[in-house]
């Protein structure tokens, strides 16, 4: 892109497309301070599309009843940690506008409103559908979402202001661009750390239900063999994975689906929720191709030529292969076998 | 109010930036507050927002508005460049589209068109602004030629003049045929073009054998210029031609061979033509070897009266033209294709002439010497920090700058002729009179462009 070459795009008709918070935030992902910038309009689309995620986040808070004040345990947790969350957040960004990477600190504030804020904060308080808010976890919900629209303010200024108007009734005059992002100095790191074992909990159970297809609304239990690190997490644990019962055992139960967190062992017993017939079938095929995979990589391997003249790295990932087929048909068979009985 | 199930920006941007300037937020006053002030960096008065713009502009209002968040009383100052030689071209083509030169007008009448197309399209870019949200104190909004930044440029000027950081001197400068005036070094584009090296019989003057040199050179519509020829005195092949004389072909003016280890002994023949107006390393042999200097070419890029022939060509005409003539005369000994870099005029894009001209100069060396410090020793920060070697690199070999141009829309030299000859550097016409003049001779003074 160069003003000479004349094949700049025009900035307006930018702005008319996809609105300045859009094309400002397009910019900035595409300069990283000091260095040539490659610059797409997908990234002033990238832009809108966040201008549409606060958007839609903020309709869904604003959507939810509100009802009694007796605030669930999970939400509790859940506040706990975003608040955290937002404080250490809001540290590492002031310390990168000290070093002037604007770039990196609308990176911090995108992850953490889409990952954190939308993936996680609001799915852990989002009541049941047709359900109340208790009113406490709501109001750190909106104060929440005020925090995070002011530290996106200097990036994308017009949103900000539009929403931070209808969060709670403003005199007038008041405006955003007016107030202070407030500095928190100290803030729980172990509760931002332990709930990184917790969403790979989560994740654990979420892929169990993708690869054995159970659904959401089939409630599972959970197996933890010995002491769980995120016990107290348990009760978000249960509201995101929809178990049933979160259980401390000395074994799994035969034939339960496992998967570790650190050098815990997690496991979703799976009795009758899935269909045996079709498991089978499913093991058997990966079964047979594991074999195949296995013979022929030994094949290869046998073969003298190969060997004395394939670098000594190449035979390294050839044994690799092996022992990782062998590994997984041991797996295979030990399933089948138990769904055999 | 309710919330749109869709979000449109078209709908909430306008609303809120009116909001904004009703509600005077973007204002700043001095207070108790830690001030964080930023000036913008003024784009031309009669430009358009281009990426280049969004993207500094935008890094602009994420700091003050930030800074301001953080409790700072943040000011960020607006403004525009009156874009000497950008604007007046501007307003040069509009004037001949309407079939006005400008030489037809006065500079009076000029300045007038001028204004009346700053204020016409002055401004667009600072409304452009607006839209991508930058929150200018615009109350505050200047222009570098309004009344008190131009006081401002002449005091300034008068001081580092009485402090001889500004003299005025006859140096080699980028000339531009076009627009008519000198520009900075960075103000010049160069580029690869495709030309010609043309290779010239210089004969020695009074060999009985009618021997001669050869010149290579990419500009033979120069050689009414050439007032030597050189060579490097460590070079064997051009050992004969030490102490003897050579007649510049076609001009047969007669020329004195000279010696400089300046002289590239690989380079063509190892002859060079020197022609001290039109080069600047010839200039710089010129002042060395004390040579005369012609200046072969007006103002325009035409032949001058000096050069005796060819008057009032074009330069690129002369080129082709004197080619044929030089070989229908034998003086021609070979011509090969060469690649070299041309400098053009970022604005008018048309060639420079590098031209001994009488221009104004500020003292560069002087500044950088108190620049380069406080960014070496980290008292002044680069981010990313690597520019601080560009920086130093720069501040290590700067040249004195070019600060006068040949042009109406500008500020005026706040210099004054003296009706005895000489000149008066004062604020004003009066003050250049009390303190230098007689002052019956004061209305006689004129102003220096």
């Amino acid at each position: 892109m160069s003003k000479s070459l004349g094949n700049s795009p025009d900035p307006l008709e930018l702005i008319d497309k996809y609105g300045a918070d859009g094309v400002r935030m397009g910019m900035m992902l595409a300069a990283p301070a000091g260095n040539d910038i490659l610059f797409d309009d997908a990234l002033c689309e990238q832009g809108r599309n966040f201008n549409n995620k606060i958007w839609n986040a903020f309709r869904l808070v604003k959507g939810w009843n509100v009802e009694g004040n007796e605030q669930p345990e999970y939400a509790r947790l859940a506040t706990e940690w975003f608040e955290a969350m937002l404080a250490k957040t809001t540290a590492e960004v002031n310390d990168l506008f000290g070093k002037y990477r604007l770039s990196e600190a609308l990176m911090v504030v995108y992850k953490l409103f889409w990952d954190e804020f939308s993936s996680w904060y609001l799915e852990m308080v989002k009541p049941v559908y047709g359900q109340p808010i208790d009113s406490v976890t709501y109001e750190k919900t909106l104060s929440f979402f005020d925090t995070l629209l002011k530290l996106l303010h200097p990036f994308m200024p017009f949103i900000t202001e539009e929403l931070w108007q209808h969060i709670y009734d403003r005199k007038d005059g008041e405006s955003i661009m007016t107030q202070t992002i407030a500095m928190t100095e100290t803030y729980d790191e172990a509760i931002i750390n332990k709930f990184e074992a917790v969403k790979e909990v989560i994740g654990g159970i979420r892929t169990i239900r993708l690869q054995k297809n159970i659904a959401q609304k089939e409630a599972l239990n959970l197996e933890v063999v010995g002491e769980s690190p995120v016990a107290d997490f348990n009760a978000v644990i249960e509201k995101l994975c929809n178990l049933s019962a979160i259980a401390q055992v000395d074994a799994k139960a035969e034939g339960a689906a496992s998967f570790m967190v650190g050098t815990t062992e997690y496991a979703v017993p799976l009795g009758n929720l899935i269909n045996v017939e079709e498991e089978l079938k499913k093991l058997e095929a990966d079964l047979k191709y594991q074999e195949g995979f296995l013979m022929s990589v030994m094949k290869k391997l046998g073969n003298e030529k190969f060997v004395s003249k394939a670098p000594a790295n190449v035979i390294e990932m050839e044994r690799k292969k092996q022992a990782d087929a062998e590994t997984k048909i041991a797996a295979l068979k030990e399933s089948i076998a138990a769904l055999r009985k | 109010m309710e919330l749109a199930s869709k979000y449109n920006p078209a709908d909430v941007e306008g609303k809120w930036y009116q909001y904004w300037l009703d509600n005077k937020l973007f204002s700043s006053k001095p207070d108790g507050r830690e001030p964080y002030t930023v000036v913008i960096p003024p784009p031309n008065v009669t430009g358009v927002l281009h990426m280049g713009h969004m993207l500094n502009n935008t890094i602009q209002d994420i700091l003050v508005r930030r800074a301001r968040m953080m409790g700072k009383n943040a000011c960020w100052v607006p403004g525009t460049d009156h874009a000497s030689i950008a604007t007046e071209a501007k307003v040069v083509n509009k004037l001949a589209q309407q079939g006005i030169k400008k030489t037809d007008l006065t500079r009076e009448e000029f300045l007038k068109h001028a204004w009346e197309w700053t204020d016409e399209h002055g401004g667009i870019i600072l409304k452009q602004l607006r839209k991508l949200g930058a929150s200018c104190d615009w109350d505050r909004t200047a222009f570098t030629m309004d009344e008190e930044r131009s006081k401002s440029v002449i005091k300034v000027f008068v001081d580092l003049y009485n402090k001889g950081l500004i003299y005025r001197g006859v140096r080699m400068v980028n000339w531009d045929p076009k627009a008519l005036t000198a520009l900075s070094d960075e103000e010049v584009i160069y580029k690869e073009e495709h030309s010609k090296l043309f290779y010239l019989r210089y004969k020695v003057e009074g060999d009985a054998e009618g021997r001669y040199a050869v010149v290579a050179t990419t500009r033979p519509e120069t050689i009414m210029g050439d007032t030597a020829m050189c060579i490097n005195p460590n070079d064997p092949k051009n050992e004969w031609l030490k102490g003897k004389k050579v007649i510049v072909p076609l001009v047969n003016r007669v020329i004195p061979v000279i010696e400089d280890d300046y002289v590239d002994i690989e380079f063509g023949t190892g002859c060079l033509k020197v022609t001290p107006a039109h080069d600047v390393n010839d200039y710089m042999l010129g002042e060395k070897y004390n040579l005369q200097s012609i200046d072969i070419f007006n103002d325009n890029g035409t032949i001058s009266e000096a050069a005796g022939m060819y008057v009032g060509m074009d330069r690129f005409d002369v080129r082709e033209q004197i080619e044929k003539d030089l070989a229908a005369a034998g003086l021609l000994e070979k011509v090969e294709a060469y690649n070299n870099k041309v400098g053009f005029s970022e604005r008018t894009n048309v060639a420079i002439e590098p031209k001994l001209s009488m221009q104004w100069f500020l003292k560069m060396k002087h500044f950088a010497d108190m620049a380069l410090p406080p960014v070496m020793n980290d008292e002044l920060k680069f981010y990313p920090a690597k520019y601080k070697n560009t920086y130093k690199y720069w501040m290590e070999n700067i040249k004195d700058w070019c600060i006068s141009r040949q042009l109406w829309w500008g500020h005026r030299i706040p210099a004054y002729f003296l009706p005895q000859g000489g000149f008066v550097v004062a604020e004003t016409a009066e003050e250049a009179s009390a303190v230098r003049c007689p002052s019956h001779l004061v209305t006689r003074l004129t102003h220096l462009n």
